[in-house]
C-alpha cells in the first residue's frame, strides 16, 4: 500500500508494531512477544506470530468494546433510556 | 487528578508513541512462513485491518471515559445522550467487524474486503453524526480541544480502514 509503511517501536520494554498512515503512527501489535522482539535482528515476522498476536488483537476489540457498551448503556439506564445490543451476548 | 489522568490519557499515549517511533526510526517488516496459496501481502492487510479496529476500539474507549466525565459541560442531555449513542453504536460495528476479521485470516479477497469495507463505511458515518450532534459541542474549549483530538485519531483510524479495504 502506497504510504503506509511497517514500524517496530520501543514502548516501556515491550514491542509493538505500527504503521505510519501520512503523519499518523497506527498501532498493530503490540505485547512481550518473544518472537516480534526478535524482528528487530531480522526485520521478519513469522505468519503464525502475525495470526495469532491478530487473533488476541481483535479478541481485545471486542472485550474493550463490550465494556464500552455497557458502561454506555449504564448511562442510558439512568436517562431511562433502552440499552444498546452487544453484538454476540 | 486521576480522572484527569484518564480522560487524558489516550492523548498521552498517542503523543509518547509519535515521540518513540520518530526517534527509533523505521524498519520494513516482512511477513514470512505463510501457507501455501496465502500471499504475505494478504496476511499484512489482514493485520493491518487488526490495527485499525484496536485504535478505533481504543479511541471509542478513550472518547466514552472523556464523555462521561465531561457530561456537566455538554449543552444538552439529549447531546450528551446523541454522542454516547453514536461511540455505542461504534463499539457494536467494531466488535461486528473483529468477530469477521478473526474468521478470514488466510483471505483478503474481493468480497472479505467488501464486507469490511461495509463496517468501516458504516463508522465513517456514525462518527460523522456524532460530531453533528453534540460530541463538539463541549462548552470547556480546552476539554474540547482534548475531545477534537480524539476525533482526530479516530477519523484517520477509519480512513485507513477504508483505504485498506479499497474504498472511500
Amino acid at each position: 500500500m502506497a504510504g503506509t509503511q511497517d514500524f517496530l517501536t520501543g514502548i516501556t520494554g515491550d514491542v509493538q508494531l505500527a504503521l505510519v498512515v501520512g503523519n499518523t503512527i497506527v498501532p498493530v501489535i503490540k505485547g512481550a512477544v518473544k518472537e516480534v522482539k526478535a524482528l528487530l535482528g531480522d526485520q521478519t515476522i513469522d505468519y503464525q506470530v502475525v495470526i495469532t498476536t491478530g487473533a488476541a488483537e481483535l479478541d481485545g476489540v471486542v472485550s474493550e468494546a463490550t465494556t464500552t457498551l455497557q458502561q454506555i448503556n449504564e448511562e442510558r439506564k439512568a436517562a431511562g433510556l433502552d440499552p444498546l445490543p452487544i453484538p454476540g451476548s | 487528578m486521576r480522572e484527569r489522568y484518564t480522560r487524558l490519557r489516550p492523548v498521552l499515549a498517542a503523543l509518547v508513541l509519535l515521540t518513540l517511533a520518530f526517534g527509533i526510526g523505521c524498519h520494513h517488516v516482512t511477513v514470512t512462513g505463510t501457507p501455501p496459496g496465502v500471499s504475505a501481502q494478504a496476511v499484512a492487510n489482514w493485520y493491518q485491518a487488526a490495527g485499525a479496529l484496536k485504535t478505533i476500539q481504543d479511541t471509542v474507549s478513550g472518547a466514552t471515559n472523556s464523555a462521561v466525565s465531561l457530561k456537566a459541560d455538554f449543552p444538552s442531555a439529549s447531546g450528551y445522550q446523541a454522542t454516547l449513542l453514536a461511540l455505542g453504536k461504534l463499539s457494536q460495528t467494531d466488535i461486528e467487524a473483529a468477530n469477521y476479521l478473526k474468521t478470514v485470516p488466510q483471505n483478503w479477497n474481493q468480497p472479505i474486503q467488501t464486507q469490511l469495507n461495509g463496517y468501516f463505511t458504516q463508522m465513517s458515518k456514525t462518527l460523522q453524526d456524532a460530531t453533528s450532534n453534540g460530541i463538539t459541542g463541549v462548552k470547556n474549549p480546552q476539554k474540547q480541544a482534548e475531545v477534537n483530538a480524539l476525533i482526530g485519531t479516530l477519523t484517520q483510524a477509519i480512513q485507513f480502514g477504508l483505504t485498506l479495504t479499497g474504498g472511500q
